[in-house]
């Protein structure tokens, strides 16, 4: 099915002279940074920067924050201390908390603010009651040095010198987190602008005199301006700033949303740097560029560092706008015996990342994961802001978005118009359009006159449809949500009273305050069938702009001194917003039915904790290669940082693709969690069956091998479900132990048994691949071996995306054609077994409904394949297999079976046996393919429900 | 909507069967008439099979057994384990129809299916509603029938007035060809006649002068507009410079479409503007300079006005002015014949042009051109006259945009049209903001009226018009009755062809 030469040399001129122009356009329209805050542009991080670039610039600088002693009590597993200012004479406290699991907390407020400082946020983002460690230790020096022990075994150990303050967490002896190690913490208490005592320096004025004048800092300390926009902050200063030294760590990752490298990169300047740090502030931007550290739509304070035989992980739990500057030090000589010993692979010199997080409000509070392995890390810091949802099974199909399809009979045509054509997909989408005027809640009658009848007409072959639900609302007296929102006081006020009122869509709206509980529990009962009408069970929902995005407020979101509830100002919790719309929303979705159906609630904007939620996508991108290429490392980014379930508009949302782009763009979504075809209003069409040949043909097949891999697909999203860990993952994860994948983001494993390295640039039909480890590969599509380690290039003609089955691995799949998910419900299954140079596999399968919450009461199978010995047998994993739920789930999939076994790298047999659970034992047939030594196993007929058996290849 | 989904399965269903009733139950999803392509083949006396692409030989046991051992499906007719197999259902009391593999085991009732044959694996059950189903599309067929039945007896009346009015340009291309013959013989009479009167007539009349005069007026006007050119083109670099500046500093983020549109505007504007003003400017410079030959400043063209006689006919005697009469009469004569012979040369031009172009394969849009239709669709009224202009009005104020022009008839296969005169294409519209020029696709259906059923803009500034019209009805093709099962989907013809061939 390749491409004849010729055709290709084409099709590759065409498209770079279109790129041309693309990229053209692209500079006209691209994203404005004007309109988004430099870090100068902002007060606090301007005062923290400078805060730490004085302490550098002065060798006798002390970092001003003591212990008082006599404060120190050491309780069981936590540690209280006062910590003074001593140039203000402030005092702060100090909590250290020891949790299980290799955790630890720390906080720190004032000990007397004038008043209190925003903490509410915590109720929110920490979903598990936290349980202190077991083991613990204390112990205090005469020095005034706090020692306390993580394990019973020395290993891990928290160190807190007092004058001046430093945390430092101690691994085998050797430092591996530590803070205000660099002496950037700083703490800035309230204070009436009355008591404030300006900070004078000395200066020379224009005729050599010395004078004293305010200090630099002092600006913006009461009122600051951005544009046309002026915070009159009441509160004036109350940031704070810490660093936190990553010691032997070359390469920190998360801290999501950014458009920039998996590996973050250095803030302050130098080559293939930023000059700016990375910020966390959710906004909504325009056409965003690729590498940069400006804000984007979500904010996840978790960074984590890793090395060759350690990981840590920092969570700075606060929605406030964060910054974050990123510098690593000099590399330490390594000998020359141990560069010599790794000739042939790219090592990289060990070098310390120092970070400096500055933070605009509210109370410090740090969690210090120590692994040791990343995936450890992601169990842990789950364990603090729960874990990924379950989604139903639909939502990991193909989802079909436009804005807009116009009316109900373009819904259901483009539905027709992807059965015609063999392609499937599960869900439907309609943009803002779809309402009357903008009004959410609402549908333009004339365009769906009948929406219940459209949907009951997708349900018919098993689909859904999602519409959006934004969290403004329109200023409109005939309006009934406005009205209640209104009349109840849901909505943000203003600082001097009355409903926040600024532009959206719809025009003049007024955006739900969704940290008033009344407020969501009205909003929750706004989904209800009776309320929303035209809705059914089949119906989701897409909650976008939820930054928030205000069109004409500064940076495009709303004024951080709006009020919310409880008369907290919007700036203390902006980050948070999105999160609290997105759980409102599922919530509502969840408790509109009878028996609780899982929702599924798209968001743009998010937070900690969202994945608790539902899945997010990486907004508005541009339809081109660069925007393609930044898919991996933004996705990676958020799966690092809990962020799992997450991807990009497939094939970019501004303009029109190429038929190659679009090709490449689905190739590489097989692979991506989130998989939604979205186009902005002003493209042309672009469904998959309107593509002309030979590219539909691929395409349909990228969509059949999305659904074909969907049982391991549900398998790795239940293992996030229990564990944390992503299932899209950077290959450091599964290859901790090899420098040269510290910083790779184009290639990256799909669960720890599938490599993919999607081509991401146009007119490439070769890929170069890093194969890790020593055991051997397997081309998915040809089965071919791959017995290498190191970079190798392949062929990667236009029909092929390289992916490829990891030895030691068992992949289960199910192969047949369907129009959806729904369909697949008693789908036999095939199981490809890539054997390892010994010969053996594992892998695992999990499966349930695939729409309820039954699998918590234990209604699902889970169940292990063990290849050993050329003996294939499989092992029960569900907690309590006898239990009713279990056994009357397996009986709804009793006669669901193994109809095929592909094994990769094995000899030809001779005989193939089942075994079955009685004892009995038939022989198989078989076919075996010796130029790549790959058999097919046909139909053993057995049960994916029932253990026992075994297939014994001879 | 059990119309709609009627018409769905339309394109799967069988024109004609012989309905044979098989023997063989482990035939599923097998037309009774491809049974024999199912008998089994001994070979070392096991009973095999062969895939119908010969690509394989089988147990025979093989087929049907929920496991695809053949590259063409064909092992699998009755099951969903090949992605590329087709199910016979029976749909006894209806038409028989193939549905596709993925549709067999997967839940769904499909309508095409309406015996419920595809779904016997538990996953759902479904009723046999054929008996329902063919009330309905009998139904369907008749109200389909009765259109079509109405709408040809209307297409017939269009048939016969276009008929007419292409007989009477044929009446009137023979009239007006022999007026011209014998106009031609006059105008040759007329010739004659000039020429002996224009050889008598040998003085000039002296008008060099007066020449030069109505020049030096002419430059004093093109002075003026120059001087008005240079006025505007400052009003104009005001403008784009106020434009300039709102393209620059606008906020994006606004979303303000009266903003972007003026910015798109600007856009187009800018691109050709600088060109344009060169050519102005160039054009200015020529004038000056052919110009500068009798005119060096306004003082000077005042002189010249002076100069200019107030009545120089004075001058001519008596005698020459009766001659000038005779000569300039007959001339005139002439130059009317001319003209006239002329025009009448273009009206049958005109009437050739019209008999050539196309109206349809029988003229059926002759009657129908510019006849126009509305369509209120709440926010707007949309209106198209057939082979005209389409519009889109407000129906909140009077303001009206122009959807594109006639261009040509383009219906294709793709398009899901039976022939190019099924679908209208208008085009070069106002242009969209941001976007192309609008456009209109017209899509026919037979009716016994033309008018609008349904306005969509599946795309931005791309109108959509489901439209009715006599113009399109046929006279329903009579099924062959050849043995080939003619399906309407590619991809089941030849397999079925495939079939056949073996």
């Amino acid at each position: 099915m390749r491409l004849k030469l010729t055709h290709l040399g084409r099709i590759v001129g065409i498209t770079v002279s279109l790129a041309s122009c693309l990229t053209l356009i692209k500079t006209v329209e691209a994203v404005k940074k004007e309109d988004f805050k430099t870090c100068s542009q902002s007060g606090f991080c301007r005062r923290n920067r400078a805060y730490a670039d004085d302490a550098l610039a002065q060798p006798s600088f002390k970092s001003p924050y003591i212990i008082l002693k006599d404060s120190v009590k050491l309780g069981d597993s936590k540690v209280y201390a006062e910590v003074k200012n001593t140039e203000t004479d402030v005092l702060l406290t100090l909590d250290l908390f020891i949790l299980q699991d290799n955790t630890a907390r720390i906080r720190i407020n004032e000990k007397n603010p004038i008043k209190p400082r925003y903490d509410d946020h915590a109720q929110f983002t920490i979903a598990n009651q936290l349980i202190d460690s077991s083991v613990h230790k204390t112990s205090r020096a005469k020095d005034g040095v706090i020692t306390i022990l993580l394990d019973n075994t020395n290993k891990r150990k928290v160190i807190i010198t007092s004058e001046p303050l430093r945390i430092e967490f101690i691994v085998d002896e050797k430092p591996i987190v530590s803070l205000n190690d660099r002496g950037f913490f700083n703490f800035e208490h309230l204070r009436t602008k009355e008591s404030h005592k300006p900070k004078m320096v000395e200066k020379t004025n224009d005729e050599g005199a010395i004078e004293l004048v305010e200090a630099e800092s002092e600006k913006d300390l009461w009122e600051e301006s951005f544009k046309t926009w002026t915070d009159p902050k009441p509160n004036g200063p109350e940031s704070f700033g810490l660093d936190v030294s990553f010691h032997g760590f070359s390469h920190v990752y998360g801290i999501p949303e950014h458009s920039s490298s998996l590996s973050l990169k250095e803030t302050k300047g130098g080559e293939g740097s930023y000059d700016e740090p990375y910020r966390l502030y959710n906004t909504d931007v325009f056409e965003y560029a690729a590498d940069t550290p400006m804000s984007l739509y979500g904010a996840v304070p978790f960074m984590v560092a890793h090395q060759k035989d350690m990981s840590a992980g920092v969570f700075f739990m606060n929605p406030a706008e964060t910054w974050i500057d990123i510098v690593k030090t000099k590399p330490e000589q390594k000998n020359t015996a141990q560069k010599a010993f790794s000739f042939g692979k790219k090592v990289e010199d060990t070098k310390s990342t120092q970070t400096h997080w500055m933070t605009e409000a509210g109370v410090l509070d740090l969690f210090v994961f120590l692994g040791p392995s990343t995936k450890d890390i992601l169990r842990q810091y789950h364990a603090i802001t729960g874990t990924p949802s379950m989604p139903q099974m639909f939502a990991i199909g193909y989802h079909q978005s436009r804005w807009n399809y116009i009316n109900q009979r373009d819904v259901l045509e483009v539905d027709s118009q992807f059965d015609k054509h063999d392609i499937p997909y599960d869900v439907i989408w309609l943009d803002i359009e779809y309402t009357d005027e903008k009004k959410y809640f609402t549908w333009d009658i004339p365009k769906f006159p009948d929406a219940i009848k459209m949907e009951e007409e997708l349900e018919h072959k098993g689909r859904k449809l999602v519409t959006i639900i934004d969290p403004h609302i329109k200023r409109d007296d005939n309006y009934h949500i406005c009205q209640t929102a209104k009349d109840n006081g849901y909505f943000v006020q203003q600082p001097s009273g009355g409903d926040y009122e600024a532009w959206c869509w719809p025009g003049q709206s007024s955006w739900v305050d969704f940290s008033s509980p009344a407020a969501r529990e009205w909003w929750k009962s706004e989904f209800g069938f009776d309320k929303f009408k035209g809705t059914r069970e089949n119906v989701h929902i897409w909650n976008d702009m939820n930054e928030p995005s205000v069109f004409n407020g500064p940076e495009i979101t709303m004024q951080k001194e709006m009020i919310h509830y409880g008369k907290w100002e919007h700036r203390v919790l902006h980050n948070l917003y999105s999160v609290l719309t997105h759980y409102s929303t599922a919530e509502g979705i969840k408790e509109r039915t009878k028996v609780a159906q899982r929702p599924f609630v798209l968001s743009r904007g998010f937070y900690a904790g969202t994945q608790r939620y539902g899945p997010i996508w990486t907004g508005d991108n541009m339809v081109d290669w660069e925007s393609l290429y930044y898919t991996n490392p933004m996705i990676l980014s958020n799966s690092i940082a809990g962020i799992s379930f997450s991807g990009a508009d497939v094939p970019g949302f501004f303009g029109n693709p190429s038929p190659e782009l679009l090709v490449r763009w689905y190739q590489a979504a097989v692979f991506q969690p989130f998989f939604r075809g979205h186009a902005h209003i002003d493209t042309k069409r672009r469904e998959p069956y309107l593509l002309d040949e030979p590219y539909r043909s691929i395409t349909r097949a990228s969509l059949r091998e999305r659904y074909a891999l969907l049982p391991y697909w549900y398998t790795l999203f239940f293992e996030a479900h229990k564990t944390g860990v992503p299932m899209m993952r950077p290959m450091f994860m599964e290859f901790p132990e090899d420098e040269a994948l510290f910083t790779t983001e184009d290639q990256f494993m799909l669960g720890s048994g599938m490599l993919v390295k999607p081509v991401t640039s146009e007119g490439t039909f070769a890929a170069e691949i890093y194969f890790p480890g020593d055991q051997p590969w397997y081309d998915t599509q040809t089965f071919e071996k791959i017995q290498h380690n190191g970079y190798k290039t392949v062929e990667a003609p236009i029909e092929k995306v390289p992916a490829y089955y990891r030895g030691g691995h068992i992949i289960p799949r199910r192969e047949r054609a369907r129009r959806s998910t729904s369909g697949m419900k008693l789908d036999p299954f095939t199981l490809v077994i890539a054997l390892d140079n010994k010969g053996q596999a594992h892998g695992e399968l999990y499966l349930d409904d695939g729409e309820t919450y039954d699998f918590e009461s234990g209604a699902y199978v889970r169940t292990q394949f063990i290849y050993n010995n050329g003996v294939l047998t499989s092992k029960n994993l569900h907690e309590d297999p006898s239990s009713d739920a279990a056994t009357k789930y397996a009986a709804s999939i009793k006669d669901v079976r193994i109809e095929r076994i592909r094994l990769l790298g094995v000899e030809q047999p001779e005989h193939i046996h089942v075994v079955h659970p009685d004892a009995t034992r038939t022989p198989v047939s078989f076919e075996y393919s010796v130029a790549t030594g790959y058999l097919t196993i046909k139909d053993p007929k057995t049960l994916v429900s029932q253990g026992g058996w075994r297939i014994e290849i001879q | 909507m059990v119309k709609s989904t009627l018409l769905l399965s339309l394109p799967c269903v069988l024109a004609a069967v012989t309905l044979v009733r098989g023997a063989n139950p482990s035939m599923r999803g097998i037309s009774p008439e491809h049974y024999d392509l199912y008998a089994p083949l001994l070979q070392n006396g096991e009973s095999t099979w062969k895939c119908l692409d010969k690509s394989k030989t089988i147990h025979y046991s093989a087929i049907n057994d929920d496991y695809c051992d053949c590259p063409d499906g064909s092992d699998e007719p009755g099951t969903s384990a090949c992605p590329n197999s087709l199910f016979y259902c029976e749909n006894k009391d209806h038409i028989p129809a193939y549905i596709k593999s993925f549709a067999v085991n997967d839940g769904v009732c499909d309508q095409s299916c309406c015996d419920g044959s595809d779904e016997f694996n538990g996953l759902t059950s479904c009723p046999n509603i054929c008996k329902q189903v063919s009330i309905e599309f009998k139904k369907y067929q008749a109200e389909l029938n009765n259109i079509q039945s109405v709408g040809i007896l209307a297409k017939q009346k269009l048939l016969d007035a276009a008929e007419v009015i292409a007989e009477g340009w044929l009446q009137e291309k023979a009239v007006i060809q022999q007026e011209i013959d014998f106009k031609y013989a006059d105008l040759d009479n007329l010739k004659r006649e000039l020429e002996i009167l224009e050889k008598a007539q040998i003085k000039h009349t002296p008008i060099e002068k007066f020449d030069n005069a109505k020049t030096i007026k002419q430059a004093r006007k093109i002075a003026l507009l120059q001087r008005h050119i240079l006025g505007l083109q400052d009003d104009i670099d005001v403008l784009v410079s106020i434009l300039h500046d709102l393209k620059n500093d606008h906020n994006h983020n606004y979303h303000d479409m009266a903003v972007k549109s003026a910015i798109s505007g600007y856009d187009e504007f800018i691109e050709t503007y600088e060109d344009y003003k060169t050519t102005i400017e160039k054009d200015l410079a020529d004038i000056e300079d052919s110009s500068e030959d009798f005119i060096t400043d306004e003082y000077e063209v005042d002189e010249a006005e002076a100069d200019v006689p107030e009545n120089s006919e004075d001058e001519l005697s008596s005698e020459d002015v009766a001659a000038k009469e005779a000569l300039e009469s007959t001339r005139k004569a002439y130059d009317d014949l001319n003209s006239d012979i002329s025009n009448q040369e273009q009206k049958l031009e005109n009437i050739n042009e019209e008999l050539s172009k196309d109206y349809g394969h029988n003229r059926e849009w002759l009657t129908l051109k510019d006849v126009c239709v509305e369509k209120n669709e709440g926010e707007y009224t949309y209106s198209l006259c057939i082979l005209g202009t389409a519009y889109q009005k407000s129906n909140k104020d009077s303001s009206r945009t122009n959807l594109g022009r006639f261009e040509k008839f383009a219906g294709t296969v793709e398009s899901g049209a039976k022939d190019r005169y099924h679908e209208h294409l208008h085009s070069h519209g106002t242009r969209c903001w941001n976007g192309p020029e609008r456009s209109v696709r017209a899509f026919f259906e037979c009716g016994a009226e033309t008018e609008i059923l349904e306005v969509s803009e599946p795309e931005k500034c791309e109108y959509h018009f489901r439209m009715r019209s006599p113009a399109v009805c046929e006279t329903p093709h009579i099924p062959s009755e050849d043995k080939d099962v003619k399906l309407a989907e590619g991809e089941v013809e030849e397999r079925l062809h495939l079939h056949e061939e073996l």
